[in-house]
């Protein structure tokens, strides 16, 4: 089996920026990491009928798909805290957030005031009458 | 081939010679054999491998804004991790070129290919890694600007984002009421007595 051309990998890396769309410096990383992954699992489809390499080429496909599915997931992270500066954010806040560009928004919510319900079995646990996972249940009434 | 007397000859004068010894000179031997320098604790790249990486770096850097000691060093294990993944790749490209087929698909390259793998995978580890630390370092910067007061920064360690996870009471309580828990349980006490440690064989509870 020939080696994959060059030109095949170029037409990826497009295929791939245009699905992903990255806008960053960051994120086009993760979208070449996401290229070179499937670039890497082409070439182990094209020569699936070596039963020589097999093993290698075993190996490669595994560890090819651990790689493409982790660039993806943190490239779909990258992204969602990318717009989540943008949704989740007052414009004042948008310019204070602009100083931590990586950081996810969506983790920096408003503590609520704990309830009295909260209080009271936060009492009781003190007391070591409720056990700890008797608030979580509690937490959880309280935020319907 | 030398004769014996050749060979006692250069024996004698390979005593005269006790190799380097400046420190750029046992720098310079230690890199005699050097091959990828993928196990060196400091890649060296090429002039032209340099240049790009800086373009790279001074990019990055301007987009991802690490502040303080912690998030510059995540920034700057990014960056390691980012230039071993290149050297692999270019090796790799070389390896192609050589042999003008795919490397998985060589006997002779076998070796190689899954030694450089191996390094490939660390490198990797090394980026996600540093990446995700990164993010959340930043994260918690920013939830203790728009959430907590200054009093609430000098008594709460800049570590702790309390909108997270923390430990609070021996266990690991996470969400929305940590801050309260926080306050009830610790009110006013010193700052060392907020974050004692957790008794050994403490159980850890996280739900």
């Amino acid at each position: 089996m020939p080696l994959l051309p060059p030109s095949r990998f170029a037409e990826l890396h497009m295929e791939v920026a245009a699905a992903t769309q990255p806008a960053t410096e960051l994120e086009r990383w993760f979208a070449n990491e996401i290229t070179h992954a499937t670039w890497e699992l082409e070439r182990v489809r094209a020569n699936k009928s070596k039963t020589d390499a097999e093993l290698r080429l075993n190996s490669a496909y595994s560890r090819a798909t651990r790689n493409w599915h982790r660039a993806r997931k943190e490239l779909t992270s990258l992204q969602t805290a990318r717009v989540n500066h943008v949704i989740r954010l007052t414009p004042g806040r948008q310019e204070s957030a602009k100083l931590t560009p990586l950081a996810d928004p969506a983790r920096v919510r408003q503590p609520k005031p704990a309830g009295v319900m909260h209080d009271h079995a936060l009492d009781l646990i003190q007391a070591g009458i409720l056990s700890s996972a008797a608030l979580k249940i509690v937490g959880e009434q309280e935020n319907r | 081939m030398a004769s014996a007397a050749q060979v006692l000859a250069n024996q004698a004068n390979a005593q005269h010679s006790t190799g380097p010894k400046t420190d750029t000179g046992k720098a310079r031997a230690s890199r005699n054999n050097l091959k990828h320098g993928l196990t060196l604790g400091v890649l060296t790249l090429s002039p032209e491998e340099q240049k790009q990486f800086c373009e790279f770096e001074a990019k990055m850097r301007a987009e991802c804004l690490p502040v303080g000691a912690l998030e510059c060093e995540a920034f700057q294990q990014f960056l390691d991790g980012v230039a071993r993944i290149n050297k692999i790749r270019s090796i790799v490209g070389d390896m192609i070129e050589k042999y003008n087929d795919d490397p998985l698909l060589q006997l002779e390259t076998e070796a190689t290919y899954r030694q450089l793998d191996r390094y490939r995978a660390a490198a990797e580890m090394i980026v996600y890694r540093a990446v995700k630390t990164l993010r959340e370092l930043q994260t918690t910067r920013l939830f203790r600007e728009f959430h907590v007061t200054k009093d609430e920064q000098e008594v709460i360690p800049p570590l702790v984002n309390p909108g997270e996870k923390f430990w609070c009471g021996g266990d690991m309580r996470m969400a929305h009421n940590d801050r309260e828990i926080f306050y009830n349980i610790y009110g006013s006490e010193p700052l060392t007595s907020r974050f004692p440690p957790p008794p050994p064989g403490a159980r850890v509870q996280a739900f």
